[in-house]
């Protein structure tokens, strides 16, 4: 398959989730990726970026 | 009160959630709880001064992680569950007037990468049998918050139309041994009148039995089930094909088109669910400029839907409106 755009980072593996617990036990997933050319940011745990091989496994 | 009660009539589970009948309505932008919290101005949902992508909690849930017990008692007829499950709201961008079809191509596969994040992680509950990433965009809808953003529903079961639709797929599977979401795209590959645009991963159709007008079907070239299967290069193809259809849409009448957009993966109760076909469904609630298609009589009484056009004059229509292609890095 033609990919033009094949240089450019992939967002799902260069994504970071910061998970954020409130006050009322809700949670947040703040979402980031690095600047083009910056430093990488490893996907955090327990969210992590690395998606399993299948999501009707459970865990 | 929130629970899931059967009807034993159409074998399907109706979700009770009266607190919902509080959630915020239409607030003025200052207001607008989606929006980042800014130095000295109203606390919103999210208390950040900026952010890229951020998905939380629902306040107002129809499904919860850990439900209340249910107000009523069930009977072996009609029996009652906890509604157990999660729904998240996903906000897109911190700017309160953008719209997806106005984003970037970055921001939109960012954006299809935190709908797979969330997918397998919701999925991989043990009380989760299917993720449902969804958009309502529109006050026509029902839409009661303007800021672009979409929303999450992690069901304790297989809603009924993925399931009838998984059924199919088994079925056509035993039947002849292929997919039946791939033998229709060859279908309208050969055919062509319903086709909108191919891509080197996608096809995007009016399909053959719209429901709706101007309702449009995406699905991947290749077998996958989930967007956490697909490679980067079919994300990045899917955030071109998606803007080229939110784009098209704008451009059928000259406004912002309201629509649902509902992506099918596949469940996640388990394996022996091989046979089902990731695909996009978009479902525009106008069928003319002025002109609304109401699920009325014959869809909400008989569940049987009268299409007011036809899908092969519908998809001519739109690829007559069709922007260009701008490109890859756009």
């Amino acid at each position: 398959m033609t990919d033009p755009g094949a240089e450019r980072d992939d967002p799902l593996r260069s994504m970071r989730a910061e998970r954020v617990e409130r006050d009322d036990g809700r949670y947040l997933v703040y979402f980031s990726w690095p600047a083009p050319g910056g430093e990488r940011h490893a996907p955090s745990d327990p969210v992590s970026g690395d998606a399993p091989a299948d999501a009707g496994e459970k865990g | 009160m929130s629970e899931l009660r059967w009807n034993p009539l159409l074998g399907e589970w109706v979700i009770t959630a009266t607190h919902r009948q509080d959630r915020t309505f239409l607030p003025p932008r200052d207001y607008c709880p989606l929006c980042p919290t800014r130095p000295g101005g109203v606390p919103t949902e999210i208390g950040r001064e900026d952010f890229e992508i951020v998905s939380f909690e629902n306040r107002f849930p129809s499904l919860r992680r850990e439900p209340p017990v249910p107000a009523v008692d069930g009977t072996e007829l009609t029996p009652v569950r906890p509604a157990a499950g999660v729904c998240e709201v996903v906000v897109y961008t911190p700017e309160h007037d953008a719209t997806l079809a106005g984003a970037s191509l970055a921001r939109i596969e960012r954006l299809i990468a935190v709908w797979a994040h969330r997918t397998v992680e919701l999925g991989a509950r043990a009380e989760v049998a299917y993720v449902f990433v969804f958009e309502n965009k529109g006050e026509v809808i029902g839409v009661t918050l303007h800021h672009p953003h979409g929303q999450i529903y992690a069901y304790p079961f297989v809603p009924p139309v993925i399931g009838r639709e998984a059924k199919a797929g088994d079925d056509h599977a035993a039947r002849t041994g292929a997919c039946l979401w791939c033998d229709l795209a060859e279908q309208e590959r050969g055919d062509r009148r319903r086709v909108l645009l191919e891509s080197g991963a996608w096809l995007a159709t009016v399909p053959f039995a719209a429901r709706w007008p101007y309702e449009v079907h995406l699905q991947p070239r290749r077998h996958v089930g989930w967007l956490h299967e697909l490679d980067a290069a079919e994300r990045r193809d899917l955030a071109r094909v998606l803007r080229r259809t939110l784009r098209t849409y704008d451009a059928l009448f000259g406004f912002s088109l309201p629509y649902i957009m509902s992506i099918h993966q596949r469940p996640t109760d388990g394996p022996g669910r091989d046979a089902y076909h990731l695909h996009l469904e978009f479902y525009p609630p106008h069928r003319t400029e002025s002109k609304l298609k109401y699920l009325a009589g014959s869809e909400a009484g008989a569940g049987a839907f009268i299409n007011d056009t036809l899908p092969e004059e519908t998809a001519a229509r739109l690829r007559g409106v069709m922007p260009l292609d701008d490109g890859p890095d756009a």
